[in-house]
């Protein structure tokens, strides 16, 4: 059993006010991470949920990497169940195997380097395209609009699904009517808005599995259906692939055009070697991590580095943080994209470490390099231009990210 | 203690130690072995701690399993006669001079 607040000692917890998923940690999360990088495992209250919370670079590891006390699957009644973006289906994230593996399987040849590198021979082309576009129009852009979600889209669905131009409109629909569940209560029913984008794709599904086992096709669709894949199991692959990589790739582009806007003299570093790219964003996602946390739940009754957890209990685990580690990033606070920084959390740890990596990287890269070397002048909107921030809760995603480029 | 002798991409050759029960993986990774990501951490989900086990030392690891054989298949360098997961490899007493090569690409 969880005690409750009155039973646990005060001084282990995080305080009590602090709101995880509130705009004070997504416009400036340094300060907090700074500080949580070096505090060992502690207490927080969310939503009158208490939670463990990990915040060191190892302990965030061990809960992402453990499996003998940790599961992936969310104990209902602990302030997370609410959000059912797929109506039920089983997603890859939320299950620990048998399941898991199965569901891991099914993605893993979408990810064959053959995969990869057919989507990555796009991305430049893509981008520049993309950049010429924007050259023929006024100053001012939104990175976000008008490059970020594009090429996100464009990657994932033209070049790496191989999804036909015409089906998009339904799969950004879904992906977009995904954001009316976000905020539901528990029980409570979802929008016709999202149940009709739901029901559509859940048809395209059925009928692509019957199309492909008539008339197969050796492309990335292809290969996931050459299995005894349900119906459910194919929705919820494609559509785990789909919005797991726009609103991170979006998103992480997005973070870095802000990053670089804040440090002109990074960008112009970068600019003069661009064969520092690589390092340059892994920089970007070490100190602008997507995810400030993600969640865990205990299966039995453990001590986390002196900590009491119960079974049940729901397990914060700050990524972004666990990037702010002093012993691993000297003066962690400071952009520097020489450093080379290893080991950086952003794509988690463990059997559920980030399957779209391997595209996720390479598009950072491309989008972000075209927008640098194609405009010497770019520049924030304003010097203190600060963005709205979005996202899932638990995400640091921007909405707009205002920028000059003449 | 036993000696593991790493051949790196440039071709130069690094001997460490490492405590029988330990991986492949482990050892790289306690000794700043360039060249192995091994970024998911050891759990066999991210193919990027590839390695090519030296021909007199291949046969003395069990099987690759479904999941290892999935991800080599696709790993950024090519797939070779003695290609394995650093991380599915825990070493014995009796591999005391064993000789891995690190591939020059992991993803
Ligand atoms: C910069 C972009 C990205 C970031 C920061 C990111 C981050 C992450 C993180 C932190 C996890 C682990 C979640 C956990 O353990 O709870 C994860 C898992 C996952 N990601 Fe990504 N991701 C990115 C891009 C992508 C892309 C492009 C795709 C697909 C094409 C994708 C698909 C997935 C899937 C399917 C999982 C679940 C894997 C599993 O549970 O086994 N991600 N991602
Ligand atoms: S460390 Fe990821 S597969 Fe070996």
């Amino acid at each position: 059993m969880i005690p409750d607040l009155k039973q646990l000692d005060p001084a282990k917890f995080e305080h009590l006010d602090f709101d995880m998923y509130g705009q004070a940690i997504k416009s400036d999360p340094s300060k907090y991470f700074l500080k949580w990088a070096q505090q060992p495992p502690r207490y927080i209250r969310q939503d009158g949920h208490i939670h463990a919370f990990a915040t060191r670079h190892k302990d965030v590891k061990f809960g992402l990497m453990n499996q003998e006390f940790i599961s992936a699957v969310p104990v209902p009644g602990t302030g997370l169940d609410n959000i059912d973006y797929f109506n039920g289906l089983p997603i890859i994230v939320e299950v620990d195997p048998p399941q898991h593996t199965r569901l891991r399987r099914l993605m893993q040849p979408a990810f064959t380097p053959r995969r990869v590198a057919e989507a990555q021979a796009g991305l430049n082309a893509l981008a520049h395209q993309m950049m010429d576009q924007l050259e023929a129009r006024g100053s001012d852009i939104d990175v976000m609009a008008d490059v970020a979600i594009p090429f996100a889209v464009t990657v994932l669905l033209g070049h790496f699904l191989a999804v036909p131009q015409q089906d998009w409109p339904l799969f950004l629909h879904y992906s977009h009517s995904m954001s009316l569940v976000g905020n539901l209560k528990a029980g409570e029913p979802k929008p016709k808005e999202y149940m009709d984008a739901y029901n559509a794709m859940y048809a395209y599904c059925e009928k692509l599995i019957e199309q492909r086992r008539v008339e197969p096709k050796d492309d990335l669709i292809g290969s996931i259906i050459d299995s005894d894949i349900t119906t459910e199991e194919l929705f919820a692959t494609l559509m785990v692939l789909l919005t797991g990589g726009i609103g991170t790739i979006s998103a992480t582009i997005g973070l870095a055009a802000l990053r670089f806007g804040r440090h002109p003299d990074q960008m112009e570093l970068l600019r003069s070697d661009p064969s520092l790219i690589n390092s340059a964003i892994e920089e970007v996602l070490r100190i602008d991590c997507l995810g400030n946390f993600r969640h865990r739940w205990a299966k039995k009754d453990f001590e986390f580095e002196g900590l009491q957890v119960w079974k049940g209990m729901p397990i914060a685990l700050s990524l972004g943080a666990a990037n702010y580690d002093p012993e691993l990033y000297p003066n962690p606070e400071k952009f520097d994209i020489r450093r080379a920084p290893t080991d950086v959390s952003s794509f988690g740890y463990g059997i559920h470490f980030c399957i779209g990596q391997a595209i996720a990287r390479p598009s950072v890269r491309t989008a972000t390099l075209a927008l640098i070397q194609r405009f010497p002048a770019l520049r924030l909107a304003t010097p203190d231009f600060e963005p709205l921030w979005g996202g899932l809760p638990t995400e640091r995603s921007p909405v707009n990210v205002n920028m000059k480029i003449k | 203690m036993l000696t593991v002798n790493f051949i790196l991409a440039d071709g130069s050759k690094r001997a460490v130690q490492i405590a029988p029960g330990r991986t492949v993986k482990e050892a790289a990774e306690d000794n700043l072995i360039p060249g192995v990501l091994a970024l998911c951490g050891g759990t066999c989900t991210c193919g990027t701690c590839h390695v090519y086990v030296g021909d007199a030392w291949v046969e003395r690891f069990a099987k690759p399993s479904i999941d290892e054989e999935g991800l080599l298949e696709g790993t950024a360098a090519e797939r070779r006669e003695g290609s394995r997961l650093s991380c599915q490899l825990p070493l014995t007493e009796d591999m005391d001079g064993i000789t891995v090569t690190v591939p020059d690409q992991q993803q």
